[in-house]
């Protein structure tokens, strides 16, 4: 079905070698999970086995790449994409249409197929990807977790052979993301579809996945069966995520939070964007320092909107957000200050040409001028000190955005999903160092769906789902 | 009680003959509403004098509400309130015999592109239209610009609001400086951000284009059964004939 020989790519006008030496071959029907650390090349790689490089993301791309037995280079663009399925890692870049529909039937148009096959296809992909409630809705009123599903369905509609998926459950809440994975392991045991899944969330891959292949930097360290992934030190050897690595204990149950602890509160608290329903309403929450809070929920039930509204960036439709005494809300100046908030496009919180300078301008020079690094040091930063902000993958674009965040020393930290894109390594740093800024009286305040993160011993909960 | 009841049902009841009527205006084919599109706008720039650029602002104006209460918003847009604080404005320079020409008449004439322009893109989903444009044998790339535009206007919208979004969660964290080279050199590194920030969009963009087939040579075919009616009939020789009028009288 698809066979790589030897297979490198160098980026970075040939200065990194981001794969190297690669020989892969993956059978019809098999459901094949990549995984490896942040930056070991699996979105290079994927990116190889749709042609998009060095088509139209710049690599040098060497070797062989075979579908079916044709080699890739001899396949036009719009042929590739009827054997090959990519979805990316960001949905949003990924979504053309204004509607669901429109958007899901947008690839067979391409192809030209007639209007009936157009529409069976539409109702098949909508089923797979679980999302026929959402068929009419305008794709930019959905959240990220959503355009997930939308993107999944739009490449499913195409039926390649081969689909390749890029984090597809990053954004997913557990329900979603099982049911996604259940399809398409479904997918390819009936359907012959051969499933590559690059993702870090081991726990819901392991139960499906009949594969595994861990690459280490750019190269296969690891090539044979899933079932290891359950093995503790196996992960702990190629630094992948395990329940147990990141298992602290039980949680401590939660204690009120007295005035003089509360950083921010919210009081009956609503909000409706402009077109749409009520994202909730009548919310309570204290954010108290020295202390995390965990906000969760299903896709679109508003985690990001509440954690907008405690930032200051959304009004509130009722009720109100009070930060320290002052009311954010009611400011047309911008957060108040003392806030950072890092949410799930943390890209645009960049200004500086390296790693270094972006994480110094976050934080104030001492008397000598001097800046500490020892965040980019604890987030495995420091080697990529040199790089742009813009070119590092979307792990370490959040690694960096946490530690400037941090780095500005505010009273009150709200991060939206800051897990994506983190390996268990990583994650197991991340969390230390949101222990170590509460540990230090800061407030925390976490939306997120990521198992490994809600099962932290953090005690105070806000459950979005069903309000 | 009586009389905000009656009144009540009133509004009630307009509110359902508009949706209605928007309802059977957005129905129209594409083809038509391109027509509509262009007749208003031939004789928007062609008309001279109030009556007739009255008659003009009345169509966009309607055409305006139609495809607004269709729509599931909850509030009206700012849009469309500031098209009819302009429209009052213009009605009452009308009503005070103020010279049309040179300074009123391209404002009216302005409001009325944009309402019709407004009108059109919120009545007429993409595919639709990029299905319209086939059937009347454009060029592949037209149609494929007609389908990727929006697309690209929306990102391009999310992006600015992302940027400022970034902008004011900077200025929450880092004191800001007032001096005015400093301040200079921010905003550099804000555009030079934003800038590369896009040009990596683009890329993207492309990637997910050419996965999705957009590349492929011959004709898009589409999920939509689009034909015409005699209310589309009616419709074009109508607006056809309102155009030539206004244009000739």
């Amino acid at each position: 079905m698809l066979r790589l020989e030897n297979l490198g790519c160098a980026l970075g006008g040939g200065r990194v070698a981001a794969l190297r030496g690669i020989d892969l071959t993956v059978e019809a029907g098999e459901f094949v999970f990549i995984a490896g650390r942040s930056g070991s090349g699996k979105s290079t790689l994927a990116r190889c086995l749709c042609g998009l490089t060095p088509r139209i993301f710049p690599g040098r791309v060497s070797g062989r790449i075979e579908l079916a037995g044709t080699t890739l280079d001899d396949l036009r663009p719009w042929e590739v994409v009827q054997r090959v399925g990519f979805v990316f890692q960001d949905p949003s870049t990924q979504l053309f249409a204004e509607t669901v529909e429109e958007e899901v039937a947008c690839g067979p148009e391409n192809l030209g197929l007639p209007p009936s096959e157009i529409g069976k296809r539409l109702q098949w992909a909508l089923e797979a990807a679980g999302i026929t409630d959402l068929r009419r809705r305008r794709t930019d009123a959905l959240s990220l977790g959503e355009r997930q599903k939308v993107a999944l369905a739009s490449v499913l509609s195409l039926r390649p052979s081969v689909l390749v998926l890029d984090e597809p459950t990053s954004m997913l809440d557990e329900a979603s993301a099982l049911a996604i994975l259940e399809r398409l392991s479904r997918l390819a045991a009936d359907e012959g579809v051969a499933v590559i899944v690059l993702e870090h969330r081991t726990r819901y891959i392991a139960p499906y996945a009949t594969r595994l292949v861990i690459l280490r930097e750019g190269a296969i360290a690891y090539d044979g069966p899933a079932e290891p992934i359950r093995h503790e030190g196996f992960c702990r050897q190629f630094d992948l995520r395990h329940s147990a690595l990141l298992e602290p204990g039980r949680a401590p149950a939660a204690t009120p939070c007295s005035r003089a602890e509360r950083v921010a509160s919210a009081e009956g608290l609503s909000f409706a964007y402009r077109r749409g329903a009520p994202v909730f309403s009548d919310i309570a929450l204290d954010v108290c320092s020295g202390a995390a809070t965990i906000v969760s929920g299903p896709n679109g039930s508003g985690k990001t909107t509440l954690l907008k509204l405690f930032a200051g960036l959304l009004r509130p439709t009722g009720g109100r957000v009070c930060f320290s005494n002052h009311d954010p809300s009611a400011s047309r100046a911008g957060p108040a200050a003392g806030i950072a908030f890092v949410g799930q496009e943390p890209a645009y919180l960049f200004r500086h040409r390296d790693v270094e300078s972006e994480y110094a301008s976050w934080q104030d020079a001492g008397d000598d001028g001097a800046v500490s690094h020892g965040l980019l040091t604890s987030l495995g930063l420091w080697d990529l000190r040199s790089r742009h902000p813009l070119s590092l993958s979307e792990g370490e674009k959040r690694r960096l955005s946490v530690a400037a965040a941090i780095a500005a020393g505010p009273r009150m930290l709200l991060l939206d999903e800051p897990s994506v894109g983190f390996d268990g390594y990583h994650l197991e740093r991340l969390l230390q160092v949101l222990d170590d800024y509460t540990a230090k009286g800061g407030a925390l305040l976490v939306a997120s769906n990521d198992p490994d993160v809600l099962q932290q011993r953090w005690p105070r909960r806000c459950d979005l789902a069903g309000l | 009680m009586t009389v905000g009841a009656d009144l009540g049902k009133t509004v009630r009841l307009i509110r359902r003959l508009l949706e209605r009527a928007g309802t059977a205006a957005s129905g129209l084919d594409p083809r038509t509403k391109v027509l509509l599109l262009v007749c208003i706008s031939v004789a928007t720039l062609v008309a001279r004098g109030w009556p007739k650029l009255a008659i003009l602002l009345a169509l966009a104006l309607t055409w305006t509400v139609l495809a607004s209460v269709r729509t599931t918003q909850r509030r009206p847009r700012l849009f469309v309130w500031a098209a009819t604080a302009a429209s009052a404005i213009g009605l009452a320079l009308w009503a005070g015999d103020v010279p049309v020409e040179p300074f009123v008449a391209p404002v009216v004439r302005m409001v009325v592109l944009l309402l019709a322009g407004w009108a059109f893109s919120r009545s007429t989903p993409a595919g639709e239209l990029a299905c319209a444009l086939q059937r009347v044998r454009c060029p592949k790339p037209l149609v494929l610009i007609v389908v990727a535009a929006r697309s690209l206007l929306g990102l391009l919208a999310s992006e600015v609001r992302l940027a400022h979004e970034g902008m004011r969660i900077r200025a929450g964290c880092l004191s800001p400086s007032r001096a005015p080279w400093k301040r200079l050199k921010a905003l550099r590194r804000v555009s030079v951000a934003f800038s590369a920030r896009l040009l990596l969009r683009s890329d993207q963009m492309a990637a997910a284009a050419e996965s999705r087939g957009f590349s492929r040579p011959g004709a898009r075919s589409s999920l939509r059964a689009i034909r015409l009616r005699l209310a589309d009939l009616v419709t074009g020789v109508a607006c056809c004939g309102a155009a030539a009028l206004l244009c000739l009288l």
